[in-house]
Order: C-alpha cells, then sequence, then structure tokens
C-alpha cells in the first residue's frame, strides 16, 4: 500500500466518512438529527403551549384555524391584561365577540318511540323539541362534553318515532347540545407596556370585561387578523397536536436517551470487567447475564412502576436495568478479542499501566461496538416507554403526567371513534414515533456496517 | 515446439487474456491483467507468486467462483475445448467438482462446520456420479483409506471442527478427488499447515496425481514447495506472468529478475549465507494505480535502465525456450550458486567451549500451564494443558538463539513467560542476577525495559488508533523518559533507525504496509535500549521479499546496538540465517539444542531430523528426503501421554523404554543438548537406513 | 424426531450444553418468582395494606388469611410451597376467583393468538430474511430491508390500530375486534398480524445477516467448488448457519411477544392472560399479578431454554462456557 497522498486519516474520520457514505445511514443520521432539533428547540419553534386548553373547540382536524386567544381573557383598565402574549404586543386589537348560548338536552328511546324529553340542567322534562326555531345549530354531546356529529334541525316529538337522522343505529339515549347565537358586539382594546389603556364596547367605554374563548369571532390589530393555526390539529380538549408531538417528543427522547445511558454505564463497567479479568471471574459473571437473560423484565418494570409510583427517575433506571445485559455482552465480548489482539501485550511490555492499558489502549477501541449499540438501545428503550404509557403507565414527574409519544397514542387511539373520524389523533403521533425510531434503527444499522470490520465487505 | 493444432489437441486447459478487475472504493483493483497458459492433460503447474499478485483470483476465475457486482471478468477459458466463461450455468456445475476440482488454502474455514465430514466429501459423487447413498458411504471411506486417515468408517460421523488442520486437509483433498476429476486446483494448500504436515500434504497430492493422471495446478507463494511436485511454473507479479518455464529450467536459469530475486530472497536451510541476506527493495505494486506504461517490476529491479521506463514488455519465448516479459534477455544464472559456495565449513569449529560470554538471560525448569475451561457450575473441567514444561536454556550476551517448533508446541508461551505477559507456575528466568518471577510488579518493570518483544501479527501488535510517531514512542512515556515534542524527536530518530522515512511520523499503522508495520514494531521495542529482544516469530506473515529485508534490518541492529536476540521461528530456514545457536521445541518441551550449524548438520532427536527433512527446498536437484513420521497427524496436546517421550507416538525409531520414560536433555560433552535415549544408535550406526524405507512410503 | 431422540444424537460437548441449559432453567424461574415476591413485600403502601379503614377484627383476619401475621421467611416458604402445589392463591379483586381458575379461563386465549403470531412473524421473517440475502446488494433487498425496518421502528400498538383503521372501518375485510375462538379465525388474523409484524422484520435482518455471513465464508465457496446446485448450496451448506441468530433470537423475542400481547389483546378485546396482568396490574390485585408473572415467566425460560437447546443441535461446535 505505502504512503497514500495526501493527508494522514485517522481512524476515526475513516468512519465517519464511510458512514456518510452509507446511504442508509446517513439517512437515518438525518432523521435522528431533524427529530432531535425539532423536539430540542420545541419550546421556541412550537406555535402553541401543549397543555393550554380550549374545549369549546374539541377535536378538530389538521389545517384548522381560529381565533387566537386564551379560554378567558381578562381586560380591566389600569391592570395588566391576563390573555396571550401576542394580543399584549399588539397594542391596539379590535374583538368581534358573539355571546353564543347552549342548552343540551337528553332525550330516550325506548321501544321505538321518544319516550322522554328533557333539559338536562335541572331535569326538566319536555313534550316537544323543535330544534329548527332556534338560529343555532344542534350537536350530539359525547361522553367528556365532546362534540359529536352535527344533527338535523328537526322536531322531536313525546310519544312519536323520532324522525331520521337523530339516532344513530341501537342508540337509545342521546344527549343533543343546541346552540344559540345572539347579537354580535365589538370590542376595541388599547393595551401599553402590558397595562390595558381603555376599553371600548360598541364604541362605548367600559372599565373591565371577561371575553370568553368560545365567544370570541375573530381578533383584528390594525389590517392584521390573530389567528392560531393548527397544522396537524387539535385534540379532543382543543389542544394543539403538533406542539403535543413536540412536547411529547421531549419526554420520549428523554427517557430514551438516559435509560441508554444507564444501561451504558451498568453494562460498560460489568462487561469491561469480566472481559479484563477473564477466565472463572468472566464464567461466573456472564453466567449471571444468562440468568437474568431469561427474565421477562418488562412485568417487573411494570409492578415497580405500579408499586413505586410511576416516577420518571424510577423509570429511567428501570428501563436502563433491563438493557445493559446485551451491552455488557457486547463489551465483555470485545475486551476478550482486544485482549487476544498483540498490541495490548505489546503495551504491557512497554510497560503500561493497567490505567494506561485501559484508557488509551481498550476503551478506544471498544467505542464502535458501544456506540452502534448504544445506538440502537434508544429506539428500544423509546418504545418501551411509550408501550408502558399506552397501557396506561404514563410517567410523571412531580405528580404530573408527562404525554409521551405513546401516551398521545394511546389518547388518539381513544379519541378515534367508531369510524375512524379522528385519525390525525393517531396518526401523527404515530407517524413522529415510527419516524424517530426509524432513523435510529438506520442510523444504528448503517453505523454497524461501517464500524465493524466484520461485516465490512469489498467495494 | 509443436505446431498449433497438435498443441490444441494436448491441451486440457487454455487461458488467453484473462482479465479480473475489483471495483474498490480506492479505485479498479486490475488484480489480473491479461494472463494466458495452458495446462495439458497429465501436466503439473505451479503458479507462484507473492501476496496481491492475482494468482488466486486466476484460480478462483477458473472456475468461475468469482462473481458479484464488485468483479469484472474478461477472457477466455477452455476447458476440453469448451468456454467455461459461457458456458451455462448448470454445465458449468456438472464440470465443478466433477471434473476440475478445488483444494482451498484454510482448511478450518473451507469446511463446512454444521456438517459431517462424510456428507461432505460424498456430496460432489452423490451428484455428479448419481451414487446411492451406500455406494457413496463405501467410496467415502476408500477415499479417506487413500488419503490417510486412520479409522474412516468412524470418521464419516464427525465434524470438520474434531478434526486437526492437517486431517481437515485431507479431507478437502477426499472430497475433490472424489469424482476423479482431470484437473485439480490446489490454492495454497499448505500455508495453514505446519511444515511435517506440509511434506506429508505434498506427498500425498503427489501420489494421488500419478496414481490419476491428473493434471494439477498449483498456486503458491513457496518456490521450495513446487521444486518436487511441478513440471513447470508460471511466476506472476503484479497481476502477469513475467515467466513460464519448465521446473528445473527455472530454478537453474531464471531469465526475469523478478524470478530471480525470489529465488534468491529465500533463506535455505541446508546452507548459511554469509553476510546479509539477499532482499528485494521496495513494495509490490500498488494495482489500483493506473499500470503506466513501462514495466511493473522496473522500480525494483536491480538491472533497469532507460528503456523500462517507458516500453512496456510482452510476454516473450526466448532463445532458450522460456517464456519471459523483460525488455532484456538477461543471463543472471541463478543467485544460489552464488551464495552456495559462501557456506562456512569451518563454522562447527567455532562451537568451542571457550570464549564464550557470559549468559544474560537464563531460564531453568520453566513451567506454564494454561487452564482448562469449563467447570463453573456442573461441567466437566478439562485438564489444564501444560504449554512449557521444564524449560531450561540460556542466552549469551550479543548472541542469537534460534527457538524453533512447530505450532502449538509453546515456544510462544515461552517468550511470553519469559517478559511476564504469561505466569509461569515454576521455574527461574534470570536476568543479570535477578529472577523474574519472584520480583514484584514495580521492581518487574524496570527489569523489563532490558528485555523487549517482536510480535508476530505486525498490524494487530499496534494499536490503530495511534499515530506512528505516538506508537514508537510509547515506552518513553509509560517510562516517563521523554514527552511531547521530545518524543517526537525520539520516534524520529527510531523511525530512521529502522529505515522508515519521517514522513509516516503522523500516520496510522493502517497506512503501513506489512512490513513497515514490523519496522515500526521493532522501533517501538528498541526506544528502551534493551538488551534483550525476543522476536516472536517476527517475518512468518511477511513476503518472502520482505522477510529479508527484516531479517536483515535485524541483524544489522544487533551487530550496532550488541543485542542480544531470542529469535522464535517455525520457519528453520529463517533461523538458520540469523541464529547462533538453535534450540527446537516439541510439545512445551525442548528436545534438541546447539550451535546452530551442527543442528542443520548433524541434527540428533529424531523430531528434528523429520523438521529438517520435512523442508521443500527450493531447488529440484537436491532430492527432497522425506521422513514421514509415525503418526501421521500432529497429535493434539491433551491427548499426548502422560509419561513417556511425547514423541514417542510420531517417531520412526520408538522403543519401549520411550515409552515409559521421559528422556531428559542430555549433555554430550560439548554445548550441544538432545532429549532422546537413542539418538546415538540411530545417528551413528552406518548400518541404520538414515530414514527407514518402509515409513518413507506407507 | 422426539426430544429423547434429540439428545440421544447430541454426543459430548453438546450433551452437557444441553443438560446444564435444562438444570439452569428451574433455577431461573425461582429466582424470578422470588425477586417478584419480595418486590411485592417491600413496596410502599403495600400490597396488603387495605385501603379503606375495616374493622381491626376483620383485618386481623385478612392478615391471618394472607400470612401477613407470620414472620418473612414462613410467608415465602408457604408461598412457594403452595406454587410447587399448583396453587396461586385466591384474586384479591375478584372475590369469588382463585387465581388458577382466571390463568385457566384466559391463558388457552393468549396462547392461541402467540402460537399465531409466531408462527406468521417466523415464517414472513425468514422468508424475506432469505430473500434478501440471497439477492444481496439489489433493490430488492433494500426494499425487503426498508419494510424490515419500518417493521421494526412502528410498535405493535400502532400497528394494531393502523391495521384496524385499514382492514376493518375502510375494507372491512376482518373484524374490529372482538374474539370468537379457534371458531372463528377472521377474528385473530389482526390481533396476530399486528402482534407479528415487528417481530417478522426483526427476524428478517437477523436471517439476512446470518445468511449473509455464511455466504460469504470460505466452506460455500468450496461447496459451489464442487459443482452443487445453487439451491443445496444454500438449503443444505448455509441455512443451517444462518438461521443461527434467528435461534438465538427466539428465546427474547417471546419474551417480547408476550409483552406485546398485553396492548395487542387490550387493542383487540381479546379475553386473554395479557389484559388480565394489565387490568390486575393498574388494580392491584397483587395475587394475580404474581401469578400471571410466573406463568409467562415460566413460558419465557421454556423458549430460552428450547431456544437454546435447537442451538446446540444446530451449531456442533457448541461448547458451554
Amino acid at each position: 500500500m505505502g504512503h497514500a497522498p495526501g493527508k494522514s486519516r485517522s481512524p476515526f474520520a475513516r468512519s465517519i466518512t464511510a458512514l456518510l457514505r452509507n446511504r442508509l445511514a446517513a439517512a437515518g443520521l438525518f432523521l435522528v438529527v431533524i427529530m432531535s432539533f425539532f423536539v430540542t428547540v420545541a419550546p421556541w419553534l412550537s406555535p402553541d403551549d401543549p397543555t393550554e386548553i380550549r374545549p369549546w373547540l374539541g377535536a378538530r382536524p389538521p389545517g384548522f384555524q381560529h381565533p387566537d386567544c386564551k379560554s378567558e381573557n381578562t381586560f380591566s383598565v389600569g391592570a395588566q391584561a391576563d390573555t396571550t402574549q401576542q394580543i399584549l404586543e399588539a397594542g391596539e386589537i379590535r374583538f368581534a365577540v358573539e355571546e353564543g348560548d347552549s342548552v343540551t338536552y337528553r332525550v330516550v328511546v325506548r321501544r321505538g318511540i321518544i319516550h322522554r324529553i328533557m333539559v338536562v340542567e335541572g331535569a326538566v322534562p319536555m313534550d316537544t323539541l323543535d330544534l329548527s326555531q332556534f338560529s343555532g345549530e344542534s350537536y350530539e354531546l359525547l361522553e367528556e362534553d365532546r362534540i359529536g356529529r352535527k344533527l338535523p334541525l328537526v322536531a322531536l316529538n313525546r310519544g312519536e318515532a323520532p324522525p331520521q337522522g337523530i339516532f344513530a343505529d341501537g342508540q337509545r339515549v342521546i344527549f343533543i347540545r343546541l346552540t344559540q347565537v345572539s347579537v354580535p358586539s365589538v370590542y376595541d382594546i388599547r393595551i401599553e407596556k402590558n397595562l390595558v389603556y381603555s376599553i371600548d364596547q360598541d364604541g362605548e367605554s367600559i372599565d373591565g370585561i371577561v371575553l370568553r374563548g368560545d365567544t370570541i369571532k375573530s381578533i383584528t390589530t390594525g389590517d392584521r387578523e390573530l389567528v392560531r393555526f393548527h397544522w396537524l390539529g387539535t385534540d379532543e380538549l382543543g389542544r394543539d397536536v403538533l406542539s403535543r408531538i413536540l412536547y411529547g417528543g421531549r419526554i420520549s427522547m428523554l427517557v430514551g436517551i438516559t435509560a441508554t445511558l444507564v444501561s451504558l454505564v451498568i453494562g460498560v463497567c460489568y462487561g469491561a470487567a469480566a472481559g479484563y479479568f477473564g477466565g472463572r471471574t468472566d464464567r461466573f459473571m456472564m453466567s449471571i447475564v444468562d440468568i437474568l437473560y431469561a427474565i421477562p423484565f418488562m412485568f417487573l418494570v411494570i409492578i415497580l412502576l405500579v408499586l413505586f409510583g410511576r416516577n420518571i427517575i424510577i423509570l429511567f433506571v428501570a428501563l436502563g436495568a433491563v438493557q445493559w445485559l446485551t451491552m455488557a455482552r457486547i463489551v465483555r465480548g470485545q475486551i476478550l478479542t482486544l485482549k487476544e489482539m498483540e498490541f495490548i501485550d505489546a503495551a504491557r511490555v512497554c510497560g503500561a499501566q493497567p490505567i494506561t492499558l485501559i484508557f488509551r489502549h481498550l476503551i478506544p477501541n471498544c467505542i464502535g461496538p458501544i456506540v452502534i449499540y448504544a445506538t440502537l438501545t434508544v429506539p428500544v428503550v423509546i418504545l418501551e416507554e411509550s408501550f408502558l404509557a399506552f397501557i396506561g403507565l404514563t410517567v410523571q414527574y412531580q405528580g404530573e403526567n408527562l404525554d409521551s409519544w405513546g401516551a398521545l397514542i394511546q389518547q388518539g387511539m381513544q379519541a378515534l371513534g367508531a369510524g375512524g373520524e379522528r385519525h390525525w389523533l393517531l396518526v401523527w403521533p404515530a407517524l413522529a414515533m415510527a419516524t424517530t425510531l426509524f432513523g435510529f434503527n438506520c442510523f444504528g444499522d448503517g453505523l454497524r456496517d461501517c464500524l465493524d470490520p466484520k461485516t465490512r465487505r469489498v467495494g | 515446439m509443436d505446431s498449433l493444432s497438435s498443441m490444441k489437441d494436448k491441451s486440457l486447459l487454455r487461458v488467453r487474456g484473462l482479465h479480473v478487475n475489483y471495483r474498490t472504493e480506492a479505485g479498479l483493483l486490475r488484480a489480473v491483467n491479461g494472463v494466458s497458459f495452458d495446462i495439458e492433460r497429465g501436466e503439473s503447474v505451479a503458479i507462484v507468486g507473492e501476496s496481491g499478485c492475482g494468482k488466486s483470483s486466476v484460480a478462483l476465475s477458473l472456475l468461475g467462483l468469482l462473481s458479484g457486482r464488485n468483479i469484472a471478468i474478461d477472457g477466455r477459458i477452455e476447458f476440453s475445448g469448451m468456454d467455461l466463461r459461457t458456458l451455462p450455468r448448470h454445465r458449468l456445475q456438472s464440470i465443478r467438482g466433477h471434473k476440475i476440482a478445488m483444494v482451498f488454502q484454510d482448511p478450518l474455514t473451507s469446511l463446512n462446520p454444521y456438517l459431517r465430514v462424510g456428507t461432505q466429501i460424498s456430496e460432489p459423487m452423490r451428484y455428479h456420479l448419481g451414487f446411492s447413498k451406500a455406494e457413496a458411504r463405501a467410496h467415502t471411506i476408500d477415499l479417506l483409506h487413500a488419503v490417510g486417515i486412520n479409522d474412516p468408517a468412524a470418521s464419516l460421523k464427525r465434524f470438520p471442527h474434531e478434526f486437526s488442520g492437517g486431517m481437515r486437509q485431507r479431507t478437502m483433498i477426499a472430497a475433490a478427488l472424489s469424482c476423479s476429476p482431470d484437473l485439480l486446483v490446489a490454492d495454497e494448500p499448505t500455508t495453514a499447515l505446519d511444515v511435517t504436515v506440509q511434506a506429508q500434504i505434498l506427498d500425498l497430492i503427489r501420489r494421488e496425481r500419478e496414481r490419476r493422471e491428473m493434471s494439477l495446478i498449483l498456486i503458491t507463494h513457496d518456490l521450495g514447495v513446487v521444486a518436487g511436485l511441478c513440471d513447470r511454473v508460471i511466476v506472476m507479479y503484479g497481476g502477469q506472468v513475467v515467466e513460464e518455464s519448465s521446473a528445473e529450467q527455472l530454478y537453474a536459469e531464471a531469465c526475469h529478475p523478478y524470478t530471480q530475486s525470489l529465488l534468491r530472497a529465500i533463506p535455505r536451510y541446508d546452507f548459511k549465507h554469509s553476510g546479509p541476506l539477499f532482499s528485494l527493495d521496495g513494495q509490490p505494486p500498488d494495482l489500483i494505480e493506473n499500470l503506466d506504461g513501462g514495466c511493473a517490476f522496473e522500480p525494483r529491479c536491480e538491472f533497469r535502465k532507460d528503456k523500462c521506463v517507458s516500453e512496456v514488455p510482452v510476454l516473450r519465448l526466448d532463445s532458450r525456450g522460456r517464456k519471459h516479459r523483460c525488455l532484456f534477455e538477461l543471463d543472471l544464472g541463478t543467485g544460489l550458486n552464488v551464495t552456495k559456495c559462501h557456506v562456512d565449513e569451518s563454522s562447527i569449529l567455532k562451537a568451542d567451549l571457550t570464549d564464550r560470554p557470559d549468559a544474560i538471560l537464563t531460564v531453568e525448569g520453566l513451567e506454564v500451564s494454561y487452564d482448562g475451561s469449563g467447570g463453573l457450575w456442573f461441567g466437566r473441567r478439562e485438564p489444564a494443558v501444560k504449554a512449557v514444561n521444564c524449560v531450561s536454556l540460556s542466552l549469551r550476551k550479543g548472541e542469537t538463539l534460534g527457538l524453533v517448533g512447530e505450532s502449538g508446541c509453546g515456544k510462544s508461551t515461552l517468550a511470553r513467560a519469559v517478559v511476564g505477559l504469561v505466569g509461569a507456575q515454576a521455574g527461574k528466568v534470570s536476568f543479570e542476577g535477578n529472577d523474574l518471577l519472584t520480583l514484584s510488579t514495580a521492581a518487574l518493570r524496570v527489569v523489563r525495559r532490558e528485555i523487549q518483544l517482536i510480535f508476530q501479527d505486525p498490524r494487530s501488535s499496534l494499536n490503530p488508533r495511534l499515530k506512528a510517531w505516538e506508537l514508537v514512542s510509547e515506552p518513553l512515556v509509560n517510562f516517563g523518559l521523554a514527552k511531547g515534542a521530545a518524543a517526537l524527536r525520539e520516534a524520529e530518530r527510531l523511525m530512521e533507525l529502522v529505515g522508515l522515512d519521517r514522513s509516516g511520523l503522523k500516520r496510522y499503522p493502517h497506512e503501513f504496509s506489512g512490513g513497515q508495520c514490523q519496522r515500526l514494531g521493532i522501533a517501538r521495542a528498541l526506544a528502551l535500549n534493551p538488551k534483550v529482544l525476543i522476536c516472536d516469530e517476527p517475518v512468518s506473515s511477511l513476503d518472502v521479499s520482505i522477510q529479508a529485508q527484516i531479517l536483515n534490518l535485524l541483524m544489522e541492529l544487533q551487530a550496532s546496538f550488541e543485542l542480544s536476540l531470542i529469535f522464535i521461528s517455525h520457519d528453520l530456514s529463517v533461523v538458520r540465517q540469523i541464529s547462533d545457536r538453535v534450540a527446537v521445541m516439541y510439545q512445551g518441551r525442548i528436545v534438541e539444542s546447539a550451535d546452530a550449524e551442527e543442528i542443520y548438520q548433524k541434527p540428533k532427536h529424531p523430531y528434528t531430523r523429520a523438521l529438517l527433512s520435512a523442508i521443500p527446498i527450493p531447488d529440484p536437484t537436491v532430492p527432497g528426503i522425506r521422513c514421514q513420521l509415525h503418526s501421521p497427524e500432529e497429535t493434539a496436546v491433551s491427548d499426548r501421554s502422560g509419561d513417556g517421550c511425547d514423541f514417542s507416538p510420531r517417531c520412526p525409531w520408538t522403543r519401549d523404554r520411550c515409552r515409559n520414560e521421559i528422556p531428559i536433555l542430555d549433555h554430550d560433552g560439548s554445548e550441544s543438548q538432545v532429549a532422546c535415549f537413542f539418538w546415538k544408535q540411530h545417528t551413528e550406526d552406518p548400518t541404520r537406513p538414515k530414514y527407514p524405507e518402509s515409513i518413507a512410503h506407507r | 424426531m422426539g426430544f429423547r431422540t434429540i439428545l440421544r444424537k447430541l454426543q459430548g460437548d453438546q450433551f452437557r450444553y444441553v443438560v446444564i441449559r435444562l438444570i439452569q432453567a428451574p433455577v431461573v424461574l425461582l429466582l424470578l418468582i422470588t425477586l417478584s415476591f419480595f418486590l411485592m413485600r417491600f413496596a410502599p403502601g403495600g400490597p396488603f395494606m387495605l385501603e379503606q379503614r375495616t374493622d381491626p377484627v376483620i383485618e386481623q383476619a385478612i392478615r391471618a388469611k394472607y400470612l401477613l401475621d407470620k414472620p418473612l421467611s414462613y410467608q415465602y416458604w408457604s408461598f412457594v410451597k403452595d406454587l410447587l402445589r399448583g396453587d396461586l392463591g385466591p384474586s384479591f379483586k375478584h372475590k369469588n376467583r382463585t387465581v388458577n381458575e382466571i390463568i385457566a379461563a384466559t391463558l388457552p386465549h393468549s396462547i392461541y393468538l402467540g402460537v399465531i403470531a409466531t408462527l406468521l412473524a417466523a415464517f414472513l421473517g425468514i422468508a424475506a430474511g432469505l430473500f434478501s440475502a440471497i439477492r444481496h446488494d439489489t433493490s430488492v433487498d433494500y426494499g425487503l430491508m426498508a419494510c424490515a425496518v419500518i417493521g421494526i421502528s412502528l410498535p405493535t400498538f400502532v400497528i394494531g390500530p393502523l391495521l384496524q383503521l385499514s382492514f376493518s372501518i375502510y375494507w372491512q375485510w376482518f373484524p374490529l375486534a372482538g374474539y370468537e375462538g379457534m371458531a372463528k379465525p377472521s377474528y385473530i388474523i389482526l390481533p396476530a398480524l399486528s402482534l407479528a409484524l415487528p417481530f417478522a422484520g426483526r427476524i428478517a435482518r437477523l436471517m439476512r445477516a446470518g445468511m449473509l455471513d455464511v455466504l460469504n465464508a470460505d466452506f460455500v465457496r468450496t461447496a459451489r467448488a464442487k459443482g452443487l446446485p445453487e439451491t443445496i448450496v444454500i438449503f443444505r451448506h448455509t441455512i443451517r448457519g444462518g438461521i443461527l441468530p434467528v435461534v438465538s433470537y427466539l428465546g427474547p423475542a417471546i419474551a417480547q411477544l408476550v409483552t406485546g400481547s398485553l396492548v395487542v389483546e387490550k387493542i383487540f378485546q381479546i379475553p386473554g392472560l395479557g389484559r388480565e396482568f394489565v387490568e390486575g396490574a393498574l388494580n392491584r390485585d397483587y395475587t394475580l399479578v404474581m401469578g400471571t408473572v410466573i406463568v409467562y415467566g415460566a413460558l419465557i425460560i421454556l423458549f430460552n431454554l428450547l431456544s437454546d437447546i435447537m442451538y446446540g443441535v444446530l451449531d456442533p461446535r457448541v461448547k458451554y462456557v
């Protein structure tokens, strides 16, 4: 071979080149970097606070937009306004408000005829309910106050068969929410330095007002309309799905990477010790690993989380403790192979102390397989965490639920609807997670192809 | 020269303009670059060349075994009139293994570990000859018998990993011979084997070839192996044939400078070169670079002229019937005759006891054993293996002690035990009055500065993540003798010492060739100015031409630094060139030690004699004396009997006493020692044949 | 081939390897039982701390019933003794049922699902891996492997609902959820598929890697040099070595399959043991959880054992270290 012309390249630099040349690995790396970037900068990038609830919106498909405000916006002259940052900074704002009103009725059918009609609030029974006489719209009300399908404006009479389109097949009970619209009004508010300067209601000055999100029809400042655009729609509590995915990704990635680090530390120490000492110590230590391999750790993790609480710290440790076994095996194998290499003997003959031996000769040559396996462990841990979230063991931190991708998928599945109407609640979190896992898996496999000489082939 | 038509009738295989190109990341690798040759029926031809010359690619492409997206093959390969390259797949398959069979280099990896030996041998017969199971079995037993495997019926049921290296290669040969092919292609069939086993395998191939009148293509890097076996020799260099002539002619009057250099570079055990060995400078050509005009060998050729740079030589027939690829008709003679007359006949006289310097390093009764594996839970514990068994030797100041033995004889373990890399169970290693085995770790570390080790595999002995200067100066840094810039300066000095350019200082090991890596290893060993250098097979993984460079370097360094060397090798020829004294090891014990000249000219122990007679000599005029050992196979270390001479199962002269009593190393009054009860009888009794005939040809 | 025949065919090291694995299995199970037992006992808020304030007399009776008034070692031993008799005790939440009854009622469904899923995964994975290795470096290879990585990256609980969305809701080929036993196999196809796909992906990759290793080995070149047809080269010379990574994955795969079945049974509303376990865990039905863990643990250990034995049978060089 001789001296190749040009600059000398270290084994590390060569691996990087090989990695970038491997299309699969490069694609995986790209996906991982992109996802990690979005997830890391989520607070700056995110259009919305993932915990901001807008119950009046309900689940809306991707692309939905509405006036950008909080569910309650409080303004009183001379005081600080409680509203969104954008409104605070706007200076002069105009709110178009339609005061809506809604009534919920409960209709029960027995033996094919309407058995009972009543107003839910106060349980007032009625004989006739003519939906068409109101100026508003009527919707089916589902569990947990979620808005269901839109109903035709027909009349219902007690003792008669219900008209078409109200009851679904086999449905006996229906909650109908009727919304009425009142006269719209316009509020002009001036805000300076976060303090409310003046409030005009339809041209008359007032001292204070609380504007409810569900009544606001539009918000304008100058010629600009303030709208909140939901790229991926909203969930049934009106939370922005995109923000929830970004923030959920933070949890998933955090768990994935931290638990991998935990497994890395345990596995590397254990495997390196077994490999370094060798002989009987090695055989004993590896027998323990063999035995532990046969234990279904996910069950123990579930029990652990149920019994000791779903604290994120416990999760890190538990998942890391499940994953270290393979890492230990890999590191041990690598150390044993290295120990056979003559350069280790050469270093000892050259008077290298054990510290030099380990940190200058052994560990640097183990890094390849460790990195490969760590890369492949991250997606496994992310999967395991989302699995736990999916069966209801969402991680918590200081008693608060942290919705990871698994939790989002689980909620999305719950809210899917019988005909899969709200598919975006399931599809987008699943896609985000699958993309990330795909990236990690591709990257890890590509790394293995580049760094592991055993699989390296000519050409 | 025959007419073309009659030649066509006689030739079994015709290769015309064969090109094999590999697409690699670095560019197109032209492994084979226009190779043409013929093989006649019943002829045996050797293709010889150093690693990377394209000889294996030729062999594999003959059978169409090179395939893949990154390989491009061009040219014609005609076998009995059929062009193998254009033949449909099923026809090609009916020729492979049936008409043309192949034996590969490494019998361990070339046999399927998951299938029984019997299945693997009988497969071709079942498929090509349509044998029934019973027929195939009967034939397989015959074959196994023919290739010299004991108890063939039981061996059928065994797996390859239960066989020794020699038995595996015999199995490979049996499978190749199973359909009585017209042509056997043997790709380095003995390279992975010990020299005594190599002799047996070569003998087997020769015998079977003669018996079956089959043609043979022997691919090898070892001109010694060729000598007694092949009629014709094709020498390859840089993907091209550089010379082709009959074996006698080639050894007597090689006409291409490369062939001649190769012949001269091979160390011969039957005589000692005086002065430095002939060595071929430079490196083989990088086949990835475009061969831009001129002779491929030109940069290394000692006869090069201006014309060689510009004109591409073609393979041509010269006046004496030799084909060669040289622009000139050089009359080189053979390098061998030149050096042969330098054999120092008086060297034996030098072996008198006076005027010997004191021993610098002595080993007494050293024992090293490895723990058996298994036994942690319930398993049977394998018995400990004594790799080194009661070994005593001494190394004098400034001398070179050769330590010779076959693989697994414990020579490397001995070296490692001496420098403290493996613990010893018993014995003494004294160096300048200190017993190294009883020293504390710290004290040992200081003494170790004086004893350095050079390793067998130059690549694996260098940490791939360190730069050359870091590697070379590492001992200095470890002992706090130099740091930073000072270490770099020292590294520069050391690299110059071993003949490496300072431009290599900041390069990584993978950017050096094998020979250069070994130089780095030597530079590192010299960093601490040691008094003793232990070389553990330092040249066995290198090509012949590079081997000589390294040996010369070692001899030079020894002279200028007054080093005492222990030179460990399996190759007796190499050991002879460099050693003052030689010790022969067999299964953990030293069986003979004497002055180098004495041991080569008057070997006493039967094992030494077997070893010597097994070495192939690159000269067909020297009759190969083939001493067959009793047991066809090297006995596994664990199988050897507890009492009695370790060599007794294989020794042609074994008597009752040998089986019951362990012979000890016996001084015969001079410096030489032998561990044999009867060496006097069978070396001095003139009525006994030198090697029993009955054993020579079983 | 019966188990005994297999054992008889093994020789020396292989036999020793298998025997040691056989002895190891119960030890592992005991370890698992002990681990989960003490995990339960030392949990804060403990399993047997009653949630509602009860009558001291009743509490005493309950404590006596669950042996909580006895020392820990006694509790452990009586638990192990009951276990050896096959008695897993009464359920903590289902007042009228024993854990044995619950397991007997639900386990067969889970096994049915598991067997179908395993067969599916093995078939799909091995076929894809084999094909991909033979067509190494072609678009077929890349396509199959991209599918495999996607399969690995999609968790069971994503595949499940997606299959439901497409095959039950959109095309309506299969029922959405529910379980009708073996009589109506259409109910089991989607759950088995969603359980099997991630494993098929993993098996495909292992199979491909194993086959490529073997296909590049010298002995395959030898087989080709013997003039054997490619089918014989592949099926006799390479599959045996190539499938080894898949075989050694069998043990861990079953563990993951069981874990996956927890969610699949939930998604498709299959009345299996997995659902019982999740509900039991969330409801803190400790005896049921213990019982389930033991059953699943035994299953997983059994499959690890089978995988080890198969490995020993397939690879004559195996040696117990």
